[in-house]
């Protein structure tokens, strides 16, 4: 039955004609790219937002906070110029509108920690951290999957083993890690630096550290997604066919394990660039986690607005990638076939004296 | 002098225990090919274990032992996994249960289907394709599907079962394992599956059909093997066995299967009818699901409302339970205005209108007890425990429907589906109601629980007067129950009356269509 | 950008007991969850009483001993002003508990009153709020946390409302899942056929299948609030010096990485063996509540 009473319709509505195979039209693709265009730049906008009423909040003056702070010796004229510029004299509203116009012609004003405007800043230190984050998520991936692998596929031992590491991995600070690898690998076996010195081995410590607790999260995901694919009915079908356990991993549960872990991903990001503050700190990485950490204890913030504002874009990217990713593996049309994939894979073949229809 | 046909599957001694308990014991069973023999028993009789015991697929954890297993002459009892993975998919096919989920949603549908060819032959992928496009042929669905990439939830329930017995048999192998391939699939559906199977046993293999159902058994099977508490009890020719029952699971089975007497309908009252629709009207997308339709539900009697899956008949009951505004058209309980109508106007007189659905587990609160349940529905909603009046007022509920009162103190996910399905026949009688909404309300049961169930329902009509509306595409059970039979086709009525009237002498081409499918399900013709 | 793991109720949304994998034998906590309560018990017990598990005052300077490997005197050794490392471990419990529990409190409270609003409101609230989580979302938790000190001021209120207020969105977008599929499930609808008010059924059916599991989600959340809290202040802008606390225990070691590793594992190790526990300890709750 499509539908039962008391409940949404189940699947497809019983008198829709059978739908064609969705044609990736070219109008397809661009109301997609409108809407999430659309989306980003609403997040950005509400994220500058934040930024300026959370720079409006911090006590003192602002004009004095732009010139260096309440120690800086700035002059009246001084003071009183910045003052005009930045239209600190002006009403709150055309404040903001000013903060917005800047903004949206890429003026993200000046560090005053490190005395040059905050996009040059950015543009040096950003690629470090997007570097270390996509790397970071690309080999979190990989564990994860490994992980998933040895904990379904391989005996009871290698699962509870695999789901002690995993747990373990999801909450192991990265400051900790950092340096315990670095005392292992790097002083100890002196397999790689301690500290990045520009090689491809000085990332290898840091993109880890950064990796494992979201591979952590990741290979929990995955390895939920596999168990419950496992017992559905087609993966008894295509044992049924003859299929090999790495053919059926591969496959089949994978791709179905996998989709949780793309929207995962996305969050994931947000959790490497956090990581990513940290890291650089330990591995001393010029990234702008660094240059974060600096500008919060100076209270600089035109650069901790540059910052808010870069990562957001860097989400709001991320997020339409993941989407990207995720009509890709799963190419049914619209959102709710995959959730209801979900409760299909969850219909498992019962074993045993159970029976799937029927009952006494 | 005719050849003898080989033996495809020979078990004997066949014991399996799954976690320590023995589920299957000292079962023998044998199929030749060009021959199908059906698996019959109730749920949790072992028969599925049986099955897949004969696949190596059983569930982990099971240990199987048996005399003899031997599958098209290869003995199968101590073999690797990577042995039996040659042979699953080349001499035995599986067809499963569930077998809406048993296509994987992600893969295109052609990949599934070619799979067997790709794992265990060395044809190449132009030859795949062909073979693939055969095989849909074979099964009346369209060629083309094998290339271009469509998903399983772009078929309908029917289509979607036959490819997988395309997939099952696209290797044409020795044997073909198919569990429960018509439950839940309506009449002319289900037809069209077992005329597939029918095929692949005239191309020389040997079928199993594992089912709860004797009636589908009667005109499809050669043979049949009737198992019970994991033993087999019976087993014979089907005429035989049919026709003289010894064992009392076997008379069970029977009886269940047999059309059953036509019920004396209740006697015409001229009384207002209690529950009316005019004119309802529902539209999806711009799909029309409902095209205004009429019914009239008069008090004591039984309203039927028939029609092949996705005909409608599930937005009308719906639409008259208030749980969906139609586009058109109102409903009217008792005279007074019912739909379209606010619900907090509505909720006074709920009391009088209850529902049956098809799987009543998912209704019942997962933390309440089957006294909980009923203790809420008897005092609406005031009480959480039953002290006193009220604990015997549960208790005479659950005897009323034929459960036992020391089942009070569990959850309802504990109890089986007939057991589940009973109590949602309690809460729902507990008010009182003057007309039950049922929406097919045994298709998910076993034939014997089926035949329990309605028995019940039949005889609380009786004794209640309580007027139902009783939605289902199963003929059968409509036939037993109703005394007037509204058709529904594409959303509209196309035909009702006095179900005498209707089922002999239909007037309607959809309803005599849905009439012989019904009876060539149950003859094999 | 939450720090909530378990990323199979974020991901799904799914209330537990719907999973048979879930369920242990018969209620009991099961091995790994028995041994986590055990360490949360210890835990407590050095946040209660620090003076039972490691005596001394955590503040006492002894220059003579700077630097001691670990030995008899001092079993994790002492740090550069030679304090004894056991003993500020030991009394760094109490700021990394409470810093945990009181700002998964704030945020899973947070978290909670916007997602039942999303989750119960019309399509403009849930709108709203949706869109709020996700700029929310939008700013690695690190970064809010970072931001709402440098409006505030380094310390450790601060640190512990900073965390809260980073992982809101988190508790909020569960919490916004689990309501809108009580809302839409068939208990409810039944409740609907049976003539139930709106209030009976939000009481009675929709608020305890939405917030059981948020309870079950917080006890992990502890695990990664007391991570982060020690990560602020592993870089300076969370308790100040010289009280122990475990994350800036760990800056301090890092000078000294080389020379005096001690000062760094002990302090890791007490903060991977407490979030784990309290991990560990939350999913065999949830799992020990699904089979009940």
């Amino acid at each position: 039955m499509d539908r039962t009473l008391t409940s949404a319709p189940a699947g497809r509505h019983p008198l829709r004609p059978t739908r064609e195979h969705p044609s990736a039209g070219r109008s397809v693709w661009a109301l997609w790219g409108l809407r999430r265009l659309a989306g980003g730049i609403g997040v950005l906008w509400a994220v500058a937002t934040l930024v300026f009423v959370a720079i409006r909040l911090i006590p003192g003056d602002p004009a004095l906070a732009v010139l260096g702070g309440p120690g800086s010796q700035a002059s009246a004229e001084a003071v009183d110029a910045v003052r005009r510029e930045y239209g600190f004299d002006r009403p709150v509203l055309v404040q903001y509108a000013v903060f917005l116009g800047r903004l949206a012609t890429g003026h993200l004003g000046d560090s005053y920690a490190f005395r040059t405007p905050v996009t040059t800043l950015l543009a040096q230190q950003l690629p470090v951290t997007l570097t270390l984050a996509v790397a970071g998520l690309v080999v979190a991936w990989v564990l994860a999957i490994g992980a998933a692998w040895w904990s379904t596929q391989r005996g009871r031992v290698a699962a509870a083993l695999t789901g002690a590491i995993t747990v373990t991995a999801s909450v192991v600070p990265h400051f900790w890690l950092g340096s315990v690898l670095i005392v292992v690998f790097a002083s100890t076996l002196g397999w790689v630096p301690a500290v990045s010195d520009g090689s491809l081995r000085g990332w290898v410590l840091p993109v880890l550290t950064v990796a494992v607790p979201v591979a952590g999260y990741l290979a929990e995901t995955v390895r939920d997604g596999v168990v419950d694919a496992q017992r559905s009915a087609f993966a008894l079908a295509a044992r049924g066919r003859g299929e090999s356990r790495a053919g059926l991993f591969g496959r089949h549960l994978l791709r179905h394990a996998a989709l949780p872990g793309i929207a995962l991903s996305a969050w994931a990001f947000g959790s490497l660039v956090s990581g990513a503050v940290v890291v650089e700190s330990v591995f001393a990485l010029p990234g702008i986690g660094r240059a974060l950490v600096t500008a919060v204890t100076q209270r600089d913030m035109p650069l901790v607005a540059g910052i808010a504002l870069v990562s957001a874009a860097a989400y709001v990217v991320v997020l339409a990638v993941a989407d990207l990713v995720e009509r890709l593996v799963d190419p049914r049309v619209g959102s709710g076939a995959r959730r209801r994939t979900a409760t299909r894979a969850r219909d498992r073949v019962r074993g045993g004296t159970h029976h799937g229809a029927g009952a006494r | 002098m005719s050849a003898v046909a080989p033996r495809v599957l020979d078990v004997r001694g066949l014991t399996v225990s799954i976690d320590g308990t023995t589920v299957v014991h000292d079962v023998a069973l044998h199929v030749d090919a060009g021959e199908c023999v059906a698996l019959v028993g109730a749920s949790g009789s072992g028969k599925s274990v049986t099955a897949r015991a004969a696949l190596g697929l059983s569930a982990p954890g099971a240990v199987v032992t048996a005399d003899r297993l031997d599958l098209d002459g290869t003995d199968v009892r101590r073999l690797s996994e990577r042995r039996w993975r040659r042979l699953r998919g080349t001499t035995v096919g599986y067809v499963g249960q569930e077998a809406l989920g048993a296509l994987d949603p992600l893969r295109p549908v052609g990949r599934e289907v070619g799979d067997a060819l790709r794992l265990h032959t060395d044809l190449r992928a132009v030859d795949r394709v062909e073979a693939v496009r055969r095989a849909l042929a074979a099964v009346g669905l369209d060629p083309s599907l094998a290339t271009d990439g469509r998903l399983a939830g772009t078929l309908s329930g029917g289509m979607r079962q036959r490819a997988l017995i395309a997939a099952a048999t696209v290797t044409a192998p020795a044997l073909v394992v198919a569990d429960e391939p018509t439950t839940a699939l309506d009449a002319a559906v289900a037809v069209t599956v077992m005329e597939q199977l029918r095929a692949a046993q005239q191309r020389g293999a040997g079928v199993i059909v594992i089912t709860h159902d004797l009636g589908l058994v009667a005109g499809w099977a050669d043979r049949v093997v009737v198992v019970d508490d994991g033993t087999v009890v019976e087993d014979g020719p089907v005429a035989a066995v049919l026709g003289a029952p010894v064992h009392a699971a076997t008379q069970a089975l029977v009886r269940a299967a047999r059309p059953g007497a036509e019920r004396v309908p209740a006697p015409v009252s001229g009384a207002a009818p209690v529950l009316e629709g005019v004119g309802l009207t529902r539209v999806f997308d711009g799909v029309p699901a409902v095209q205004d339709v009429s019914l009239a539900v008069r008090p004591g009697r039984v309203t039927g409302v028939i029609g092949a899956s996705g005909s409608g008949k599930t937005t009308v009951a719906r639409m008259l339970l208030g749980l969906e505004e139609p586009d058109a058209g109102t409903v009217a309980l008792d005279g007074g205005p019912w739909v379209p109508l606010p619900e907090r106007d509505r909720r006074g007189r709920r009391h009088r209108v209850a529902a049956v659905v098809q799987d009543p587990g998912a209704t019942f609160d997962e933390r309440w007890t089957v006294e909980r349940v009923l203790a809420d529905a008897l005092t609406d909603g005031g009480a959480r425990r039953a002290s006193g009046g009220l604990a015997d007022r549960v208790d005479a509920a659950l005897r009323q429907v034929g459960l036992d009162p020391a089942l009070r103190s569990r959850p309802p996910r504990t109890l089986s589906g007939g057991q589940r399905q009973r109590l949602a026949i309690a809460r729902a009688l507990a008010t009182g109601p003057d007309v039950v909404v049922l929406d097919e309300p045994v298709t998910a049961l076993d034939a014997t629980v089926q035949d329990a169930v309605l028995g019940l329902l039949g005889r609380l009509r009786d004794d209640t007067g309580v007027a139902m509306v009783f939605v289902s595409h199963d003929l059968r059970a409509v036939r037993r129950m109703a005394d007037d039979v509204l058709v529904v086709h594409e959303g509209q009525v196309v035909e009702q009356g006095p179900a005498s009237r209707v089922f002999d002498a239909p007037e309607h081409p959809a309803t005599a269509r849905l009439l012989t499918a019904s009876a060539r399900l149950a003859a094999g013709a | 950008m939450s720090g909530i793991v378990d990323p199979g109720l974020q991901a799904g949304a799914r209330a537990p007991g719907s999973r048979r994998s879930e369920r242990s034998r018969g209620g009991t906590l099961g091995p790994a969850g028995t041994v986590a309560a055990a360490v949360v018990v210890v835990a407590v017990v050095a946040a209660v009483w620090p003076a039972l598990l490691g005596g001394g005052d955590p503040l006492a300077v002894h220059p003579a001993d700077a630097l001691a490997a670990p030995g008899p005197a001092h079993p994790f050794g002492t740090d550069e002003s030679g304090r004894d490392v056991l003993t500020r471990v030991v009394a760094g419990t109490r700021a990394s508990l409470v810093v945990g529990v009181l700002a998964t409190l704030v945020g899973g409270f947070a978290g909670i009153v916007l997602g039942t609003l999303a989750g119960l409101g019309g399509r403009v609230v849930d709108a709203v709020v949706g869109r709020v989580t996700e700029v929310a979302f939008a700013l690695p938790l690190l970064l809010v946390a970072l931001v709402v000190i440098a409006v505030t001021g380094p310390g450790a209120v601060p640190a512990t409302l900073a965390v809260g207020f980073a992982t809101a969105p988190g508790y909020a977008r569960i919490v916004r899942a689990l309501v809108r599929t009580a809302r839409s499930s068939q208990v409810v609808e039944t409740a609907v056929l049976q003539g139930r008010s709106p209030g009976r059924i939000l009481l009675r059916h929709v608020l305890p299948a939405a917030l059981w599991p948020v309870v079950a989600v917080a006890t992990l959340g502890v695990g990664q609030a007391v991570v982060w809290a020690s990560a602020l202040s592993y870089l300076g802008v969370g308790t100040p010096p010289p009280a122990p606390e475990w994350g800036a225990m760990l800056a301090d070691g890092r000078t000294y990485l080389l020379t005096a590793p001690w000062m760094s594992t002990f302090p890791g190790l007490a903060i991977v063996v407490l979030a784990t526990a309290v991990t560990v300890l939350g999913r065999a709750v949830r799992r020990a509540g699904a089979a009940r």
